[in-house]
């Protein structure tokens, strides 16, 4: 029984305008939602107008024709007393669904309100909800209905409204979560700002965004009501014989298992068959909900480019990386590449940096993941050449990154926090490359990782060796990810936006640190950034990027005295506007 | 760690204070007179009196309810109606079966599931399409069903395994773990499917996180980064759902055991419950309860012990 | 249970899903030569004999631990128990002497099987109410103690079943210091039989384990060294026990015969119940309609009785009209067939009775998993000459004479024990569970008690016939089918495993292994 479903995320837009019809569309376009609606439509049918669909009566006997495999008279055969299955199916129909509707339509209304108060107000409502959810879920729902069906005899739509508050507890998270995030956007903030009344922003703003979410929790959860509905009557409860229901038919069936077989199909097939169709039609719900960015860590990081690569001019030696007209793009939904990153080319010299300036969006980023082969999927590169020494590694696989990854060429990214594994001890961290790539023993690893410690400037090293990443700073964090990337001693470090999630005067300690380190151990640095500022503090040469391309590459001071480009100009005046404003960007 | 135990232990208390109240109350829903409703409409005065003395009936409800009290934390559950059996005993001599079901169910489709999802996950593709519907199918299929169709197949037709009872460990320790194979498969084969889905989206949302970035870009190789990182940071959210499994599979186990012959609590509370015996409905809802609560406990240890800020805060 | 146990087991659990072994298995690798186990349909409701539900598989259970005054054996006769010789010391049958073994104790090794504790036992007969004490203690005068070994019970009437009585639950001798907490027999018997009740492996309606009482007076006699009844209200699960060697010898319906020969169990069966609906509403308490005796006839002759015999029980077994079975005086060839299956005449007796259009009424079910198809077989056949019968599904409920006075009527399988004392428990004790709502009839009573004072078994026989003729008309109840009793063991666990008459089940002592 899945009441906590990970799969189901709270959207990750909040969109005031709820595009209802187009979320339609997509759920009716999935076949397998069309599966699932085709089989239920026809159980509904049956179950309506089983009186008058129903080949016979179910409860008719024909002691004289028992035990029949299908046949035209009998499509599913008979039972143990001749009655015919398929009108016993059709006739026990209304009752399992009933049922579970019933139990689905209690969980979504004790749930959802609950849900949005304790979302949207938080608080003391919200910390009682969560206990009022933990507390369902604790309880085992068959105990329960059993104890219900103890107390008030054999009624089992009563078992099902009890099943029904038991399941409320998973609409009950869902849609506080879906509320929490609806309700921190901005637009809600805006709604309340203009005095709309907390009712109306529940119902018009919140309430549309969690029908997506709450269409894929109900079917999941209809599929579930109905196998508990069905075990209740296997085991004989809430069963009024001779009147047929799904979960009695198997127990039946299995009165006759070794002389009968086929009598197991049809009752269960029934009850698999619509848990299924429902579950189906929530996989579909849930596939167009908008899905949350996610990770394959087995795709590759190019797309058949290996061929094409194979003369490139010699790189010259002085460079210690040279990217040449890399192309970064990805198949959309119809199968047509789009491009995020076109035709760019640049040398990273030994020793010095080299910035790669642009706005959000402009495939800076992209361009410096494509280095390592870090590509987020479905993002690939589909042509150019990533030359390190002499060996390209836009063509090479994941294979040929062995040995380059964290020991040629090192990352730093932008959150800190976020780029160390929250459940590892740092020096669990810094021990991976420094065995790996010195060969160090855990205790000689250990006593280079204090050292490297030391050397990012950290103040208490022994201390944060031993701690966990949500125990340190901002500051500390990107230290401590300066100095793992040390630990291969790479001759390339690729330094993704790395203070930009910082405050101002830990900014400067740490481009402070990259200056030093790059002195110490020559190291060559590719920057990131959309700060011109650090820019100017501790590049060599800049590489300003605009829509996937370099509209203009040149040494650090032409940048800032002569920018040729217009857009370079545009961004530079745009810094100066934000550091008269904010004194910093 | 201590400190996290005990205030774990508490927040219990409540939910184990409203269960056993809701479970004292079972009693005043019966529909007009309990003694009567559960001995029926010509009882003799002397049996009603009986059932009423036996239940507490004829003590104020304040009074009942202290009482009632005091003797759980006694371990006292009373008897049974109709066997006279005390309650805690007939419970003891089932719950071996019952645990050893739900705890070996739960771990076995643990297992599989978190294998799957993760191979879902990595693999990607066909084996994840596939995966999806398979799994959306075991979750479609009901125990009782899937458990008369493996006794069908595995005991009848290959006569491989036995098709019900119970061997007790002490006995014969092999025969003891073929007579719980086919009931173990019968009720994981949800919990596989659920699990295997919950892991792989866990595993998916995991491996778009930055660090899984920052730590192939350290070098790692591609199978410490899954099994190591990956899936210690995927097991969390995780955890919390074999919980929720567990709890689930209990109940499975209640109507597979009716299946194979099992002498476990399910057989108990279904008789229960069919006499209308409410002790013994009160005492299976009380300490399965608190079965759940000392899993949930041990699985918020372990989820504890994975998530150092849980742990740590 | 021990907390250890439980450790063990949930380590092993984990161990056994990391590496699970199939081979190993083999089909009778759990038969053993010193233990057998027994699949059982239904759990004992209670251990005191007095308390026990009447029937052969009730029996089962208690016959290790209590021995009976005597033993009846699969020819009819009977043989010695706690008593060794037995018998009428009176011409007019009245006073019954029974001289006990000597030197016999009860389980405990302390207290002897003596005459007090035999007279204290049948005393009980009158100041307990059970399920069948009524029969016996309504013709008991007296139980007098003349010597340390000799007992004379003295008889009211004439009872010509009373040595199978005293061979079953109400022969069966409770050891008198255990009387005084009677309440603890429910689930502790203290008897002199050859097994003890293993209380700490006995699951309550589950398993229940027996192991050899030391003290017996013939440690020789039984070869097991622990007996197990294993309760399968499942058929299959029963018959998949049987064919897996978890069980060697089981007692069920005729369900599964056919399968089970297949896959070489043995089987044997002999006509024993008698199933039926006791119309108990025949003075029409609930269902106004029943009191009309052609009401009561129309539905006897509105049901098909051949197709039900061949398609709820196979055909293993015959058609009947009569409630007595085969092995009864009272049973009369003729009355088998006394009611043929006429719809028409059904519906033209309705209408006579002024119930052209139908009526309601209610039909208990105790055992829904034993007569649930049987019940609506019946159902269906009265709906075809308008009669609806409403199924209430009692299962796991202990027959109860007030829960059946809330249906008109109930489903019943019973087996006779001989025609004196069955017309007794079926309709002539009244405020019984068979007769809840106390009916009488003055013929009836009159019939019985001319056949009763027969002396001669022919006139008596005849006597008794005459009365199952008289009910057959009445249309007390709607019998339907003698079915067989079936018994299925394993051959390579038992030898040559035979029934009693009367008797459901092949009885405990008549167990031989292999």
């Amino acid at each position: 029984m899945t009441q906590i479903d990970l799969e189901t995320t709270a959207p990750v837009q909040a969109k005031p305008a709820a595009r209802r019809s187009s979320y339609v569309n997509k759920v009716m376009t999935s076949p397998t939602a069309i599966i699932g609606l085709v089989w239920l439509l026809l159980v509904v049918i049956s179950a309506i107008f089983a009186d008058v669909l129903s080949p016979y009566s179910p409860l008719q006997n024909d002691l004289r024709a028992t035990f029949q495999l299908p046949s035209w008279a009998h499509p599913l055969g008979t039972d143990q007393l001749g009655r015919d299955i398929l009108s016993r199916l059709m006739h026990g129909a209304g009752e399992a669904l009933l049922g579970s509707i019933l139990a689905v339509v209690v969980a979504v209304s004790v749930g959802l309100p609950l849900g949005l108060l304790s979302g949207y107000y938080g608080g003391t409502i919200s910390l009682l909800a969560n206990r009022f959810a933990d507390l369902l879920l604790t309880i085992p729902a068959i105990i329960v209905l059993l104890a219900v069906l103890a107390v008030f005899g054999n009624n089992m739509y009563l078992a099902m409204v009890a099943l029904g508050v038991l399941l409320s507890a998973g609409f009950l998270r869902l849609s506080t979560s879906t509320t929490q995030g609806v309700a921190r956007e901005l637009f809600v903030d805006a709604a309340r700002v203009f005095g709309v009344r907390d009712l109306r922003i529940l119902v018009r703003h919140v309430l549309p965004n969690m029908i997506g979410p709450v269409v894929v929790q109900a079917s999941m959860t209809l599929g579930i009501a109905l196998l508990l509905q069905s075990g209740l009557s296997f085991l004989g409860l809430g069963v009024r014989a001779p009147f047929p229901s799904w979960g009695q038919m198997v127990a039946e069936a299995s009165m006759q298992v070794y002389t009968q077989p086929w009598l197991m199909v049809p009752a269960g097939g029934a009850i698999a068959l619509t848990t299924l169709a429902f579950n189906f039609i929530g996989d579909a719900a849930r596939d167009a909900l908008p899905q949350a960015q996610r990770g394959n860590l087995l795709a590759p990081a190019s797309t058949g480019i290996a061929k094409q690569n194979a003369n490139v001019a010699p790189v010259p030696s002085d460079v210690a990386l040279s990217v040449r007209n890399l192309d970064v793009s990805y198949a959309d939904a119809d199968g047509n590449q789009i491009s995020i990153v076109r035709n760019v080319s640049f040398d990273l010299k030994r020793g010095t940096t080299l910035g790669l300036v642009g706005e959000s969006g402009s495939g800076k980023t992209m361009t410096a993941l494509a280095i390592l082969g870090l590509l987020p999927t479905p993002l690939q590169i589909s042509g150019g050449n990533v030359l390190l020494d002499d060996k390209d590694l836009a063509g090479a696989g994941e294979s040929g990154y062995q040995g380059i990854r964290g020991r040629r060429i090192a990352l730093i990214s932008q959150e800190p926090m976020a780029a160390l594994d929250p459940c590892f001890k740092v020096k669990t961290l810094l021990r991976g490359p420094l065995m790996r790539f010195r060969g160090l023993s855990r205790r000689e690893a250990d006593v280079v990782g204090l050292k490297l410690l030391e050397t990012v400037g950290m103040r208490n090293p022994k201390g944060v060796f031993e701690s966990y990443p949500h125990q340190l700073s901002g500051g500390m964090a990107q230290r401590v990810a300066i100095a793992w990337a040390l630990a291969g001693q790479p001759d390339v470090l690729i330094a993704d936006e790395p203070t930009t999630a910082l405050d101002v005067t830990v900014e400067a300690g740490i481009l402070d640190l990259l200056r030093d380190l790059q002195a110490e151990f020559g190291m060559s640095i590719v920057l990131v950034t959309h700060d011109l500022g650090v820019v100017a503090d501790i590049c060599h040469e800049v590489a300003v990027m605009r829509d996937g391309q370099i509209v203009e590459h040149a040494p650090v001071d032409d940048i800032f005295n002569s920018p040729r480009h217009d857009y370079t100009q545009v961004l530079l005046s745009h810094a100066n506007a934000l550091e008269r404003d904010l004194g910093v960007a | 760690m201590l400190w996290f135990v005990t205030k774990r232990l508490l927040t219990a208390i409540p939910t184990l204070l409203i269960i056993t109240s809701l479970t004292f109350l079972l009693v005043y829903f019966l529909p007009g007179d309990a003694a009567q409703t559960i001995l029926g409409d010509q009882a003799t005065p002397e049996q009603l009196t009986q059932v009423r003395q036996e239940l507490g009936l004829d003590q104020p409800l304040g009074t009942q309810y202290v009482a009632y009290l005091g003797d759980l934390v006694r371990g006292e559950f009373g008897h049974s109606l109709v066997t006279k059996q005390s309650v805690l005993q007939a419970i003891g001599q089932r719950s071996t079966v019952t645990l050893t079901l739900a705890i070996g169910a739960t771990v076995f489709s643990a297992l599989i599931g978190i294998g799957l999802g993760m191979w879902a996950s990595l693999k990607g593709g066909t084996v994840d399409r596939v995966l999806r519907t398979v799994t959306s199918m075991g979750m479609a299929i009901p125990s009782f069903w899937g458990g008369l169709l493996l006794v069908l197949l595995f005991a009848v037709t290959l006569n491989l395994l036995p098709a019900n009872g119970y061997v007790a460990f002490g006995k014969s320790p092999s025969k003891w773990a073929l007579s719980l194979i086919l009931p173990i498969i019968a009720i994981s084969i949800a919990a596989i499917s659920t699990l295997t889905r919950q892991t792989r989206a866990s595993f998916q949302e995991v491996l778009g996180k930055d660090f899984i970035r920052s730590l192939r870009a350290s070098g790692l190789p591609v199978y410490v980064i899954a099994f190591k990182h990956g899936l210690r940071n995927a097991a969390i959210p995780v955890i919390t759902v074999i919980g929720l499994q567990f709890v689930a599979l209990l109940g499975g186990a209640v109507i597979t055991e009716q299946v194979f012959a099992l002498p476990g609590i399910g057989q108990l509370v279904v008789n229960a419950v069919q006499q209308r015996d409410i002790p013994v409905v009160q005492g299976v809802v009380v300490y399965i309860t608190v079965v759940v609560l000392l899993v949930n406990l041990t699985l918020d240890l372990v989820q504890g012990w994975l998530n150092p800020k849980v742990r740590l805060s | 249970m021990t907390t250890s146990q439980t450790n063990r087991g949930m380590l092993a659990a984990v161990g056994m899903t990391l590496a699970i072994s199939f081979a190993g298995y083999a089909g009778d690798a759990f038969a053993q030569d010193t233990t057998i186990t027994v699949g059982v349909q239904r759990a004992p409701n209670s251990f005191d004999p007095l308390l026990s539900v009447w029937g052969g598989q009730y029996q089962m259970y208690l016959l290790p631990v209590y021995e009976p005054l005597i033993r009846q054996s699969t020819d009819g006769t009977y043989l010695p128990g706690l008593a060794v010789e037995w018998g009428y010391v009176d011409d007019a049958n009245l006073q019954f002497q029974l001289k006990l073994r000597e030197g016999v104790t009860f389980s405990d090794g302390t207290t002897p099987v003596n005459a007090a504790a035999v007279k204290q036992n049948l005393d009980r007969l009158f100041e307990v109410t059970g399920p069948q004490t009524k029969e016996l203690a309504d013709s008991l005068d007296s139980v007098e103690a003349t010597d340390d070994l000799t007992v004379i019970v003295k008889l009211k009437t004439q009872n010509p079943d009373f040595q199978r009585i005293i061979s079953q639950l109400s022969g069966m001798i409770v050891n008198p210091s255990a009387l005084a907490e009677a309440a603890n027999l429910a689930n502790n018997p203290a008897g002199a039989g050859p097994y003890l009740l293993d209380t700490a492996n006995t699951i309550i309606n589950d398993t229940y384990v027996y192991t050899k009482n030391p003290n017996y007076y013939d440690p020789a006699a039984y070869s097991y060294e622990t007996i197990t009844m294993k309760v399968y209200a499942d058929q299959n699960a029963m018959l998949t026990a049987l064919q897996s060697g978890v069980a060697q010898l089981g007692y069920g319906g005729p369900d599964n015969v056919e399968v089970a020969k297949r896959s070489g169990l043995q089987v044997v069966q002999q006509p024993t119940n008698v199933f039926h609906l006791v119309i108990s509403d025949r003075d029409g308490a609930v269902a106004p309609a029943l009191a009309d005796e052609r009401v009561r006839q129309a539905l006897n002759y509105a049901v098909d009785r051949e197709a039900i015999l061949a398609a709820i029980y196979r055909g293993e077994g015959t058609i009947t009209t009569q409630i007595f079975a085969p092995n009864t005086n009272a049973y009369d060839p003729a009355l088998d067939t006394f009611y043929d299956y006429n719809p028409e005449k059904a519906k033209q007796l309705l209408a006579d009775a002024g119930y052209a259009d139908g009526f309601t009424f209610s039909v208990a079910n105790l055992f829904p998993q034993r007569d649930g198809d049987y019940v609506q077989a019946v159902a269906a056949y009265l709906a075809d000459v308008g009669v609806t019968m409403n199924i209430a599904s009692l299962a796991g409920q202990a027959p109860d004479a007030a829960l059946l006075r809330q249906h008109s009527a109930f489903v019943n399988g019973f087996g006779g024990q001989g025609a004196f004392t069955d017309a007794k428990t079926l309709f002539l004790s009244k405020g019984t569970v068979f007769n809840a709502f106390s009916s009488e009839d003055p013929e009836l009573n009159q019939l019985w008690s001319d056949a009763a004072a027969q002396s001669d078994d022919a006139a008596q026989a005849a006597g008794f016939q005459k009365l199952s003729r008289a009910l057959t008309e009445k249309a007390w109840f709607l019998p339907t089918t003698v079915v067989n009793a079936v018994a299925y063991y394993r051959e390579d666990a038992l030898q040559d495993v035979k029934m009693t008459p009367g008797v459901t089940v092949p009885l405990f002592y008549e167990l031989r292994n292999k």
